[in-house]
């Protein structure tokens, strides 16, 4: 197989393997498993392969890890309000969402939240069952003193990943709510390091993954503008690109940057100025001829490093795939879906009779002559 | 005995005066089922549906901890036995965030050792260097504590693991500030960044020492850290560290201060024409602060040195560049 060729079947299987089945190795990542979720669904998605994903079931199972308000007050424990990772808590499977106890350490988890929202979004769900003033309200106490968000209620980190996440959530829900977006917008700004990128907290370095969330949380925030110096930090994210993109100064590349650096550049309106060639020659040196991609060559794919891989060829507008909504990080829902393999495989059958006809037109030609 | 060896003799040291004997050993698996001290407890299962997706086919012992432990999150037990479970659970799924805070609550009531705490949370990092739940707990950890003494040591030990670990910086940063501990920091990284210019990570973390430690103005931080600097670059002209480090401060230089640079640099191009930061850091200088008609000559020349021969991956970026400083030009 040359290396320049997208083997969408391998990738389908690939995310087909994990929609249906964690390995036991990653038992572990029982806590990760919403968003385990998300990637082998975007994934599919992002593929054109949605007839492997049983959507009803899905949908199912992922209203079940809502936490709704309390049955008997619905201020008690309301800043749980939102949705877990997976059943860990041992709650009963409740997919109608119906009110029931609500219990101190089952908490909501604002990735978990986003990462819901986004599954049932792509699966064409109208979220009826959620309970938006309570995921809602939930989420903005999750915001600190600093503008800054958490994870979870209670005592977590605080960082620009729960920022990114918990403004999707308001941008999905349509309400803001109580968040303040003013003291975000400084956090931030104050995020940003002297060369330009963002890093994770303030005074942390520059890194690819903690500036997307930065211009994404910004971006839909509308707060693009209070950056005092877009340029710059345009500047830092195409500096970025080696081969394939790095995540920070003097680090190797790796695939998930493909995207985080390159949807950065997309929403600053300057992705046309990278070179297309050597990102996609780097992403296809990371392509595992089994499906998936691995963040550098040669090492073991993962469902992150598959799915932001094939994000990255995305953005590109490469090998039919849907083009990306990259606030959002999957398939922009507003738009037709590009023709798939079959057709494509038509033409290309098509292509090879007539290059096949013309080389043999050519090889008489030249055997009359010799004659 | 080198440095590294050191510091890991040190840390044997510690351990051996460990009193927590489970730490080291990995004794044979008990059903909790089994264990008399959890009889009166119902455990409670997981509820996965009827079809669940991303299905795990869990081990025994997972899903025992698991039950048994979902009973002590949903009563909120707090107990010796609550904490031993925890530490069970959190050795074959650390990424839980709740029951970190859970142990928390445990050991914090029951005035559990948090030195040894300290142990346990480095022997999970040993295997698990980036999970961000193990560095935040060791976090809350040594807040409670309000002690420090170890973790500039545990901190050299993670960076042997890997010197440019994300985690260990962002927790280095918390942990100077919170305890105040800026008298050796400007020391330390200079000592790091003599044994590799070209760890990004050493070189903001000096920014941060140098400009967080004291109130002193940019301008007088830039007067220390030029001949800093520039002797990295001129050791090593390629390395895009020190070269955004710098670059940082122009804005706030004044003209004479913008002449030595200038000076400096053109000095580096001359020495070393290959190279694309001194013609990137000249292109800044002459289209943003030394703009006359000859500097823009000049960084029209550079950029397209740039876009043909020493920056073509940004080939796109410089052609656009060249319209600007082009209009730029005329303009004047």
């Amino acid at each position: 197989m040359s290396k320049k060729e997208f083997n969408r079947r391998a990738h389908i299987e690939y995310f087909n393997l994990y929609l249906n089945m964690l390995p036991q190795p990653i038992q572990s990542m029982e806590s990760n498993r919403m968003t385990i979720l998300y990637f082998a669904i975007s994934g599919l998605d992002m593929l054109g392969a949605t007839d492997r994903i049983k959507s009803k079931e899905v949908i199912e199972w992922v209203y079940a890890q809502q936490i709704v308000p309390d049955s008997k007050d619905e201020n008690k424990l309301s800043e749980n309000c939102g949705f877990r990772c997976g059943p860990l808590f041992g709650c009963d499977y409740n997919p109608e969402c119906s009110r029931t106890s609500t219990y101190t350490y089952d908490r909501a988890h604002v990735a978990m939240t986003y990462t819901a929202l986004s599954i049932l979004k792509i699966l064409g769900d109208d979220l009826e069952r959620i309970d938006s003033e309570a995921v809602v309200n939930a989420t903005a106490k999750l915001q600190q003193e600093d503008g800054s968000v958490a994870a979870i209620s209670g005592i977590s980190e605080t960082d620009l990943r729960y920022m990114y996440c918990s403004c999707v959530i308001y941008t999905f829900l349509d309400n803001w709510g109580t968040f303040d977006i003013e003291k975000a917008t400084k956090y931030i700004l104050s995020c940003q390091s002297y060369d330009g990128g963002f890093g994770l907290v303030p005074n942390g370095e520059s890194h690819g993954g903690s500036s997307y969330c930065a211009i994404a949380s910004l971006a839909l925030m509308n707060k693009l503008d209070s950056l005092p110096d877009k340029d710059f930090v345009i500047d830092w994210l195409l500096r970025k690109q080696t081969i394939g993109f790095q995540g920070r100064v003097n680090k190797p590349p790796d695939t998930c940057y493909s995207f985080w650096v390159g949807a950065s550049l997309e929403i600053l309106g300057s992705y046309e100025l990278i070179d297309y060639d050597q990102n996609e020659q780097y992403i296809f040196c990371c392509q595992d001829k089994l499906g998936g991609f691995s963040k550098w060559s040669r090492s073991k794919p993962d469902p992150l490093h598959s799915y932001f891989g094939i994000c990255g060829l995305s953005l590109m507008d490469k090998f039919n795939l849907p083009k990306i909504n990259p606030l959002y990080g999957f398939r922009d829902l507003t738009l037709e879906r590009p023709k798939i393999q079959e057709e494509t495989k038509e033409n290309e059958n098509e292509e090879k009779e007539n290059e096949k006809k013309e080389k043999e037109e050519k090889e008489k030609e030249e055997k009359e002559k010799e004659n | 005995m080198t440095d590294n060896q050191k510091i890991l003799q040190k840390r044997e040291e510690e351990l051996d005066s460990d009193e927590d004997q489970n730490l080291l050993q990995k004794p044979k698996w008990v059903p909790i089922s089994k264990r008399k001290e959890w009889e009166d407890v119902e455990p409670i299962t997981q509820k996965d549906g009827p079809k669940p997706p991303c299905v795990v086919n869990y081990s025994d012992q997972y899903k025992e901890t698991m039950n048994y432990f979902r009973a002590v999150l949903r009563s909120e037990e707090i107990s010796e036995r609550a904490l031993k479970l925890s530490k069970e659970l959190l050795m074959i799924s650390p990424s839980y965030t709740v029951a970190y805070e859970f142990r928390r609550n445990c050991l914090f009531a029951l005035n559990g050792n948090l030195k040894n705490e300290l142990f346990l949370i480095e022997k999970l990092l040993d295997r698990l260097p980036k999970n961000y739940q193990l560095w935040h707990h060791r976090m809350k950890c040594v807040e409670k504590l309000n002690d420090y003494s170890n973790e500039m040591d545990f901190l050299a030990r993670m960076m042997l693991g890997d010197a440019k670990n994300y985690h260990v910086w962002v927790y280095r940063i918390w942990l100077v500030k919170h305890f105040q501990l800026w008298d050796n920091e400007l020391e330390f990284i200079e000592g790091e960044l003599e044994k590799d210019h070209l760890n990004n990570s050493f070189w903001n973390y000096r920014y941060y020492v140098v400009t967080k430690s004291k109130t002193i103005p940019l301008e007088t931080i830039y007067e220390q850290e030029f001949e800093f600097v520039f002797g990295h670059i001129t050791k090593s002209v390629n390395n895009e560290s020190p070269w955004v480090y710098i670059m940082n401060f122009i804005k706030i230089l004044n003209k004479e201060q913008l002449k030595v640079l200038h000076d400096k640099v053109d000095e580096l191009r001359k020495r070393h024409r290959h190279s694309m930061w001194p013609l990137f850091c000249l292109f800044t200088l002459y289209t943003k602060y030394l703009i006359t008609e000859e500097n823009l000559d000049n960084a029209l020349t550079y950029a397209k040195y740039l876009a043909e021969r020493y920056d073509q991956t940004r080939k796109k970026y410089w052609g656009k560049q060249i319209k600007i400083v082009e209009n730029q030009k005329q303009k004047l």
